[in-house]
C-alpha cells in the first residue's frame, strides 16, 4: 500500500511492551479509548493495537500554558492563540500491541513495532480473520473500534467450545445484557444444534407481548416455552412433586444435618411419595426415628419452597407449578428438548426466588446426570451440547452460598460439566462474590459496562487475556458495547451487539401461517 | 334442562381387530359385548368412544359383523354411541368402517368442523334425551391433530352453556404419563389448546387409566384400553394385573355429581407376568433348561402370559434361547397368546449394538431415526419426525399379508396395500399421471 493513499491517524513515538505511545494526527482525527489501530510492517505483516489510555501532549512548557490560560480567562488576551497549534498541542494515545497478523495466521507479538511507525485505523480487511465464521457459529455482535462499529465484521465463536466451556456475563443493569443474550440465542435458533435452558426471571426472552425468540422462523421446531400461565399453544409449567428428589434441594434450601437425615429416611422408605409423607406426618408418628421438631421444620420448609402443606388430612399445593396430578414427564420432556437441540425458556417471573432455583436445579441435575450416564455408555457423541443460563449467578455460585448450603448442581456443572457437554452461562452484577476456582472454569467472559471498580478488578483478574490496562475501558463501555475475552480468541475482542429488535424485525418469519395443509375431515 | 338424572359411559382404545390369537379375538368381542351389557344394565343414556374403536380402518369383517350386532342392540334401545376417530381408525383418506357405521346410523361422529374467520369452529352435538352438548377432535397419525387444536375457536366452545363434554384422542403434554416420558416424538397437545370449562374431558389414546383435575380443566379422564390394547407394553401391563375397563358417569341437574365418576373393571382376562432376570453369566442351554423348569411349575392355564428375559449371556447368541420351545410349552399348558420378550438379552459379542427400547414399535422407530440421520434424505417430507412417521406408517401397511383367510393371494388385499402405501407417500397425483 502506498503511504500517500493511507489515512494515517498517528505515529509511534515511544513506549514499551506494556504500552506504546502514539501521537495523534491532529486534523480530523480523534483516537478513542478502545480504538483498534494498525501498524503496517515491511513484510506485509501488520500489528493490531488497542488504545487503553489517552492524554494531552504539548511542546509548550507547563508554565507558559498556565500563563496563556490565565490571560485568556482574565480577559487580557482575547486574541491570544498558539502559533502552529496543531503542531504544538496534540493528544497522546497509549496502546497495546495485541496481535500480529501474518500470512500464516495471527500470533502474539513478541517484539515492539518499528519506532516511528505510522498508524491507521483497522479496517474490515485487517480483521477478516475474526469475521470468518467457525463451525456452528454463535453470533455475539459486530467488532467495535472505540465507539465505531464495523457492521460488516461480525464476531462469532464456535458453539460447542462456547457453550461447553462455560460463559460469564458480568453486567450491571441497563448495559444490554438481555439484548446480548437474546441476540446470541437468536443465532442459536438458526443452528438448532445446541440445547439452551433459560430460566427467565423477567419473562423477557420469549416475547409474549413483543418481539422475542418466538418470532424466529425456527421457533416452532426449536423453541419451547413453559410458564405457569402459558399463552395458548405453549406449555403450562406443571411438575409432579413425586418427581422431586432430595438431591434437587442440595445447595438451594438450607437443611441441617438432622433434617437431611430425616429427608433421606423418608426418601428411602417411601420412595417417590417422600414429600407427601413428610407433609402428612403427624406429631409422634415417627417417634424414635425423626424428632417432632425436625419434622415440623421440614414441613415448614417444604411449604415455603414448594407451597405444599396439609389441611384436614388433605395435601394442598398452593404453588401453581408443583402438583400432585400431572406433570409426571415434564422434567424428562424438558431434558429431552434440550438434548434435541432446542432452546427451552422457563418463565420464572411469577415464582419465588427459591422455587426458580429449585426448578433450575431439578432440570440441571437431570441434564447433567443423563449426559454423564451417556458418556459412560459411549453415547455422549450423539448428544447436543447443553447450556444453562442462570441469572444472578451468586445466588447459587457465591462463596457464601456454597459454604452455607454446600455444593449444588451448578457448581458441579461449572467444575465437571465440560467433560459431559454441559455448560453454564452465568450472568451476574457481582463477579467478586463467585469463587476464583469457579470463575477460572468459565472460559469465555462477555464483559459489559461496569461502574464498580471492585467488580471490574474481579473481572479483569479472571479474564482469559491480560486486561490489566482495560479497567478504564470497561468502566466506559456504553449500552450494547462489550469485550469478549475467551480462551478461544487470541485477544479480547471489543464488540457491539446490535439491537435485538432490529435483527428480529429483519429476519423474523415472514409468514405466520402454519404450512401444514389441514384437511377438516 | 332435560333429564335431571342420568348416566353416560366413556370408553376408548377398544382396538377391535388388534389380536391374531383366536382366543383373544373371541375374548375381545366378548369383552365389548359385556361392557355394552353393563352400560344397558346401568341405564346409561349414551356411550362415548374416544377413538381407536377399531385397530385399523377396515378390520376383519367377521369381527365387524359381531360389533354391528351389538350396536344394533344399542340403537334399538335408543342409546346413541358418540365417536371420534382415533389414530388407528383412519389413515389417509380411504374409507373406514367408522364411516360405514355412521352411514348406517349406528354411531354418531361428533367432530363437526367448519372454518369461520380462519378458525376451526366445532358445532356441538346435543344429545336429544339429556341435552348434554358434545364436541370432539379426532386423533390423527403422528399427533397431527395438533393443527386442529391450534386453530380451534375455543371461545365459541367455552361460551356454550349446559353440561358439556369434550371428546379427544390425544395425549396432553402436561399430563403425559411417566412411561411416555422418553417418547419425545409423540406429539402431545398443550393443555391450554383445549377449551376451558367443560364438565368432562373424555380422553383416549393414552393406554393408561388416569384422572386429572387441574385449574380450568376439571375431570380429564383417560379410561385406557377397555380390553388389552395392543403391543408389548399393553400385554405386559395386563399380565401384571393392571385392570382394564371403562367409566360410567352419573349426572344430576346438569352437573356431574360428586364421586359420580366410576371406573368399571372388566375382568375378562387373567394374566401372568414371568420375568427371568438372572440369565447373566449363563450359557443359553442352561437358560433354556431353567426357563422350562420354571414354566413347568407355573400355573398359566387360560391366562394371558408375558415373559421377559434379560441379562447378558456368557456365550453364544441370543437366538440360542429357544423361544419357540418356550411358546410351545406355554401353549401346551393352555396359556393365551404367550408373549416373549428377550430383547434385553445381550451377549458379549453383540453388546455394542445399542438399543434402549424393548418395544418392537419403539425399536423400529429408533432404527428409522438413526437411518434418517445417516441417509439425510433431500425431500422435506422424509426428514426428521415427518420422515419417521411416514416410514412407520408405511412399514405397518407393508407388514400386512396380501393373502386372504384361505391363504391365497388376494388381488383386493394387494390393491389395498398398494393404495394405502401411495396415500402415505403422498404420491397419488404422480401415480395418476
Amino acid at each position: 500500500m502506498n503511504n500517500k493513499e493511507i489515512d494515517f491517524v498517528g505515529q509511534v513515538i515511544s513506549g514499551d511492551v506494556a504500552g506504546i505511545l502514539i501521537r495523534e494526527k491532529n486534523v480530523g482525527k480523534n483516537i478513542e479509548l478502545g480504538d483498534l489501530l494498525i501498524i503496517d510492517e515491511d513484510d506485509n505483516n501488520s500489528v493490531l493495537l488497542k488504545v487503553f489510555d489517552l492524554s494531552f501532549g504539548s511542546q509548550i512548557s507547563p508554565s507558559n500554558m498556565e500563563l496563556a490560560a490565565g490571560l485568556s480567562l482574565e480577559g487580557m488576551g482575547d486574541e491570544i492563540g498558539f502559533y502552529e497549534s496543531n503542531l504544538r498541542n496534540y493528544t497522546l494515545a497509549n496502546a497495546k500491541a495485541i496481535i500480529k497478523i501474518t500470512k500464516e495466521g495471527i500470533k502474539i507479538p513478541k517484539v515492539l513495532p518499528k519506532f516511528f511507525s505510522k498508524i491507521r485505523y483497522a479496517t474490515k480487511e485487517d480483521l477478516q480473520f475474526i469475521s470468518k465464521p467457525p463451525e456452528d457459529p454463535v453470533y455475539l455482535g459486530n467488532i467495535r473500534s472505540g465507539s465505531k462499529v464495523l457492521d460488516d465484521v461480525p464476531v462469532y465463536l464456535n458453539g460447542t467450545d462456547f457453550f461447553t466451556h462455560h460463559v460469564l456475563i458480568p453486567a450491571t443493569t441497563g448495559r444490554g445484557k438481555s439484548n446480548l443474550v437474546k441476540t446470541m440465542l437468536w443465532s442459536v435458533l438458526k443452528l438448532g444444534k445446541f440445547g439452551v435452558l433459560v430460566l427467565d426471571a423477567h419473562d423477557e426472552y420469549y416475547g409474549r407481548h413483543e418481539l422475542g425468540l418466538k418470532d424466529h422462523q425456527n421457533a416452532k421446531e426449536k423453541l419451547r416455552y413453559y410458564s405457569s400461565d402459558a399463552p395458548v399453544g405453549s406449555n403450562t409449567l406443571l411438575i409432579n412433586i413425586r418427581t422431586i428428589a432430595p438431591e434437587h434441594f442440595e445447595g438451594i434450601v438450607n437443611f441441617t444435618e438432622a433434617q437431611k437425615q430425616a429427608i433421606w429416611l423418608f426418601s428411602n422408605t417411601f420412595r417417590e411419595t417422600w414429600i407427601e409423607r413428610i407433609v402428612l406426618s403427624d406429631v409422634g408418628e415417627f417417634e424414635g426415628l425423626v424428632q417432632d421438631t425436625t419434622l415440623a421444620v421440614l414441613q415448614r420448609k417444604l411449604r415455603t419452597s414448594l407451597g405444599i402443606y396439609q389441611k384436614d388430612g388433605e395435601i394442598i399445593c398452593d404453588n401453581p407449578v408443583f402438583s400432585l396430578q400431572g406433570g409426571e414427564s415434564t422434567l424428562d420432556g424438558i431434558t429431552g428438548h434440550l438434548q434435541d437441540g432446542k432452546i427451552v425458556i422457563i418463565d420464572t417471573s411469577k415464582l419465588a426466588d427459591q422455587t426458580e432455583l429449585l426448578i433450575g436445579s431439578m432440570i440441571a441435575s437431570k441434564v447433567f446426570y443423563r449426559y454423564r450416564a451417556s458418556k459412560g455408555k459411549g453415547q455422549l457423541i450423539d448428544n447436543c451440547p447443553i447450556s444453562i443460563i442462570i441469572e444472578e449467578a451468586p445466588r447459587v455460585l457465591s462463596n457464601d452460598q456454597l459454604q452455607e448450603a454446600g455444593e449444588n448442581i451448578y457448581s458441579t456443572i461449572a467444575r465437571e460439566g465440560r467433560k459431559f457437554k454441559v455448560g453454564l452461562i452465568a450472568i451476574t452484577q457481582l463477579t467478586s462474590l463467585i469463587p476464583k476456582i469457579i470463575l477460572s472454569n468459565l472460559n469465555t467472559k462477555i464483559i459489559l459496562g461496569n461502574e464498580m471498580s471492585a467488580e471490574r478488578r474481579a473481572i479483569i483478574d479472571c479474564a482469559a487475556q491480560d486486561l490489566s490496562e482495560e479497567d478504564r475501558t470497561i468502566g466506559s463501555l456504553d449500552k450494547g458495547e462489550a469485550i469478549v475475552s475467551s480462551v478461544f480468541t487470541k485477544f479480547a475482542i471489543p464488540i457491539y451487539t446490535p439491537l435485538f429488535e432490529d435483527i428480529a424485525r429483519r429476519e423474523s418469519k415472514k409468514d405466520n401461517k402454519d404450512d401444514y395443509e389441514l384437511k377438516l375431515d | 334442562m332435560k333429564n335431571t338424572m342420568f348416566k353416560f359411559a366413556h370408553m376408548a382404545d377398544i382396538h377391535i381387530g388388534a389380536h391374531k390369537d383366536k382366543r383373544l379375538i373371541d375374548l375381545e368381542i366378548e369383552s365389548f359385548n359385556e361392557s355394552i351389557d353393563i352400560c344397558i344394565k346401568e341405564g346409561v343414556k349414551f356411550i362415548i368412544i374416544a377413538g381407536d374403536f377399531f385397530h385399523e380402518p377396515v378390520p376383519e369383517l367377521e369381527q365387524v359383523r359381531k360389533i354391528i350386532k351389538k350396536l344394533i342392540e344399542l340403537s334399538e334401545l335408543n342409546i346413541p354411541v358418540y365417536v371420534v376417530y382415533g389414530s388407528h381408525d383412519k389413515w389417509g383418506s380411504g374409507e373406514t368402517i367408522i364411516e360405514l357405521l355412521e352411514a348406517a346410523k349406528l354411531i354418531i361422529k361428533i367432530y363437526n368442523p367448519k372454518t369461520v374467520d380462519g378458525k376451526i369452529r366445532l358445532e356441538m352435538h346435543q344429545d336429544k334425551e339429556t341435552g348434554v352438548k358434545l364436541a370432539g377432535i379426532p386423533g390423527k397419525r403422528g399427533g397431527l391433530e395438533i393443527h386442529i387444536f391450534e386453530r380451534l375457536d375455543r371461545e365459541h366452545l367455552e361460551n356454550q352453556d349446559g353440561l358439556k363434554i369434550f371428546v379427544f384422542h390425544s395425549g396432553i403434554e402436561e399430563l403425559k404419563p411417566d412411561f411416555l416420558k422418553n417418547a419425545m416424538d409423540m406429539k402431545c397437545i398443550p393443555i391450554n389448546l383445549f377449551p376451558k370449562g367443560f364438565d368432562y374431558y373424555a380422553g383416549g389414546h393414552i393406554h393408561k387409566r388416569d384422572e386429572f383435575n387441574i385449574q380450568n380443566y376439571q375431570n380429564i379422564i383417560f379410561p385406557g384400553p377397555s380390553f388389552i390394547g395392543h403391543g408389548w407394553k399393553d400385554y405386559a401391563d395386563v399380565s401384571k394385573g393392571e385392570k382394564r375397563g371403562f367409566y360410567i358417569v352419573s349426572c344430576e341437574n346438569n352437573k356431574i355429581i360428586d364421586n359420580g365418576i366410576k371406573f368399571i373393571e372388566m375382568n375378562k382376562i387373567e394374566g401372568k407376568f414371568i420375568e427371568f432376570d438372572d440369565v447373566t453369566g449363563k450359557r443359553a442351554k442352561q437358560v433354556n433348561e431353567e426357563i422350562n423348569k420354571k414354566l413347568e411349575e407355573e400355573d398359566v392355564d387360560n391366562k394371558l402370559v408375558t415373559i421377559r428375559i434379560f441379562g447378558e449371556l456368557l456365550s453364544g447368541n441370543k437366538a440360542d434361547i429357544d423361544t419357540s420351545a418356550i411358546r410351545k410349552l406355554l401353549t401346551n399348558k393352555n396359556a393365551i397368546a404367550p408373549q416373549i420378550n428377550d430383547r434385553k438379552v445381550t451377549t458379549k459379542e453383540v453388546r455394542k449394538i445399542r438399543m434402549s427400547s424393548e418395544d418392537k414399535l419403539e425399536i423400529e422407530e429408533e432404527l428409522f431415526k438413526e437411518s434418517i440421520i445417516n441417509i439425510k434424505p433431500e425431500s422435506h417430507s422424509l426428514q426428521n419426525e415427518k420422515g419417521i412417521i411416514m416410514a412407520k406408517e408405511l412399514l405397518k401397511i407393508l407388514k400386512k399379508s396380501p393373502k386372504d383367510s384361505s391363504g391365497k393371494n388376494s388381488t383386493a388385499l394387494q390393491n389395498k396395500i398398494t393404495k394405502s402405501s401411495i396415500e402415505i407417500l403422498g404420491i397419488s397425483e404422480i401415480m395418476e399421471e
